[in-house]
């Protein structure tokens, strides 16, 4: 029962199997049979030869925080909204419908009402902020 | 069939999310004076939601459900109980944070409320989970908005962490529920939904049986069972008064709600390993809460072990499930339903006393906070001790009917069920838990009433917290006196309990059913029939 049950898994479970293999191999011939040279240069962070401009553990403004936040959340929406997209594109074009989950027909009309709901949470979320002041940089 | 139809049914649910985004607002404005308006809106808002629940009534066969809900009398029941308690809470958390955040706090509230009732009709698994988060995210807001010292923001982060775990383990476990049964509907007339995965008492499967455990890892979190309960008292105790209250009440009932949807998918048949896992988990949870609670000082230690021992108190009940007859006496899920409600408003209750007053520059916390209030506030000592002598299951109080309700389903269990013995082994447990939590709760009346006084104790807060400290305590008694309205919505609720099951095994006809038009399967909102 549970060997039938990973079945599909078993290839995928390989392929990382292999993968592995592969990379254990390629490290170990590189260790002995890569010429070893050391030096100030090698040494460095990069190798490249780009000068090092300044320590990592520095202090940056606490404002970029914000922004990052804010980014993060008015960025994932755009996963919500691409298959929104492809299924009103499909429903108002055809006039098909989409099947959900629950085993119910959406048509176009209750896929925009959907969107619509979603979106106008989201502009009130951006009024939010903004009025908050989290878009004021001083 | 017009968006409107699917629309009107979820009218407590919209009035919540609107008044929810308009708190917000209210709380942008400029000034203090206006910010004061803040918390009778919330009140307005929940009372508006709870005049639609009752215009709209308990759904019906002809009642609508949108996609991934099903709205029935669970529905109805919760929607009630949230938005009564709701309004309690609101009351009791009147001047709670300071003024420039009760906007967000009271829009948080109402957001945690909203998560409550739709964990009630969710009929999908996704839809359950967003649920269950949407009552828990925003209690970690309300945590750390709750005080400006450090502590409450240590137990926003506890929480934050912890609950980002428990939702994860949540989210993996319905995953194998997926994975198992190829779908997230919950219940479904046409079959292929994750109930049907125990049709006919079907072998369930490893991965069916590990996503199961999974998820009720994650639920018992919520719900603050063993051995997920080790955050209750810091959290606890690290919230503000008022919020402890609601913390006792908001995340339990929707954990709950959610184990009763789960359950009832599994029709109450149990796997052997399931049924002992929860089983353990009951015991060891009453066994646990009491044993610890014995062992504090602070008052709001105290009530955050008996919150945790409560909940062993309402897994026996979930674990009786509605098989053995209708009515809470008989019926595990009517009587977890009455204790919950019960529950709710007694343990707010005994923390709207806690910020009712302060020792001298601090909040009250400890039994010595606490000692001779009897002589100060006579009223307010009163109001304590009914709450307290409820938590304990003392007569005449309704928390001693919700135990007696409890306790008699496990026992009228009939002797044919396959686990009756381990059943009445659970209840006997309880029995005596119940016993030994009488050993702590006096000692809080005691440092009330007996106690001379350490710390003079100042009153604080204003009237609404007094008129909430009130409306908590004085329907403990009524309810004692005359339980049977609650009793029956509890019972009806269960119907639905019943009805899910039935409806999954084929036995119940579509008009019956109350999700007639999937059967015509209808397009929603189309001009294209």
């Amino acid at each position: 029962m549970l060997l039938a049950s990973i079945e599909p898994y078993i290839a995928i479970g390989a392929t990382v199997l292999v993968v592995a293999i592969i990379v254990v191999i390629m490290l170990i011939i590189a260790h002995v049979v890569g010429p070893k040279r050391r030096g100030p240069v090698k040494d460095s962070a990069y190798e490249s030869g780009m000068p090092i401009v300044m320590d990592t553990e520095r202090r940056f403004n606490v404002r970029f925080y914000v922004v990052a936040v804010l980014f993060l959340l008015f960025d994932v929406e755009i996963i919500f909204m691409w298959p929104w997209v492809l299924s009103f594109y499909h429903a108002a074009t055809t006039g098909q419908t989409v099947e959900l989950a629950s085993g119910e027909l959406a048509g176009k009309g209750f896929l925009l009402f959907g969107m619509g709901m979603f979106f106008v949470l989201l502009v009130f979320g951006l009024l939010y902020e903004w009025k908050k002041g989290a878009f004021k940089w001083d | 069939m017009s968006l409107g139809d699917y629309l009107i049914p979820l009218a407590p649910e919209f009035i919540m999310l609107i008044g929810a985004c308009a708190a917000l607002i209210v709380g942008l404005t400029q000034t203090d004076d206006r910010r004061q308006f803040v918390s009778p809106f919330a009140l307005l808002v929940v009372l508006a939601a709870l005049v639609a629940t009752v215009w709209l009534g308990s759904p019906t066969a002809e009642t609508v459900s949108p996609p991934g809900l099903w709205l029935t009398s669970l529905t109805y029941f919760a929607r009630l109980i949230t938005l009564v308690i709701g309004a309690l809470i609101v009351l009791v958390n009147w001047h709670q944070p300071v003024a420039e955040e009760r906007g967000e706090y009271m829009a948080m509230l109402l957001l945690s409320l909203l998560g409550i009732t739709l964990t009630a009709s969710a009929n999908d698994l996704i839809v359950l989970f967003f649920a269950i988060e949407l009552v828990s995210v925003p209690t970690y807001v309300i945590i750390a908005l709750s005080r400006t010292d450090s502590r409450a923001s240590e137990a926003a982060v506890k929480y934050f962490f912890l609950g980002a775990m428990a939702a994860a383990i949540l989210a993996y476990g319905m995953s194998f529920l997926y994975g198992a049964a190829g779908t997230t509907t919950l219940f479904s007339l046409t079959g292929g939904a994750v109930a049907s995965l125990w049709q006919n008492g079907a072998d369930l499967g490893p991965q069916a049986i590990i996503g199961l455990l999974l998820v009720f890892g994650g639920l018992a979190f919520k719900v603050a069972a063993v051995p997920f309960h080790v955050y209750a008292p810091d959290v606890y105790e690290g919230a503000a008064s008022p919020v402890t209250g609601l913390l006792g009440f908001v995340p339990k009932f929707a954990g709950f709600l959610a184990l009763i949807k789960v359950l009832s998918a599994l029709n109450w048949e149990l796997p052997t390993e399931v049924f002992w896992v929860l089983w353990l988990m009951a015991a060891a949870t009453m066994t646990l809460g009491n044993a610890l609670a014995l062992l504090q000082t602070s008052a709001k230690r105290i009530l955050a072990y008996s919150s945790i021992a409560h909940t062993g108190y309402m897994l026996v009940a979930l674990l009786v499930g509605p098989v053995a007859g209708s009515g809470p006496m008989h019926d595990g899920v009517a009587a977890l339903l009455f204790y919950m409600a019960v529950y709710g408003a007694m343990n707010l209750g005994a923390f709207a006393l806690l910020s009712a007053f302060r020792s001298g520059d601090r909040d009250t916390e400890t039994l010595d906070d606490l000692a001779g209030l009897a002589r100060r506030a006579p009223m307010a000592a009163l109001a304590l001790a009914v709450c307290v002598f409820s938590l304990m299951g003392f007569p005449p109080t309704a928390g001693f009917l919700g135990k007696l309700y409890i306790f008699s389903s496990a026992f009228s269990l009939d002797a044919a069920h396959p686990y009756h013995g381990a059943m009445v082994a659970l209840a006997i447990i309880g029995v005596l838990n119940s016993a030994v939590g009488a050993a702590y709760y006096l000692r809080i009346v005691a440092a009330a009433y007996v106690r001379e006084e350490v710390q003079e104790a100042k009153p604080t807060g204003g009237m609404p917290l007094r008129w909430g400290l009130a409306l908590c305590a004085i329907p403990m008694l009524v309810f004692f006196a005359w339980p049977s309205r609650l009793a029956g919505e509890a019972r009806d609720a269960t119907a639905s309990v019943h009805q899910s099951i039935r409806a999954d095994q084929g036995k119940v006809t579509a008009a019956e059913h109350g999700q007639a038009d999937l059967a015509s399967r209808d397009v929603i909102g189309s001009d294209t029939p």
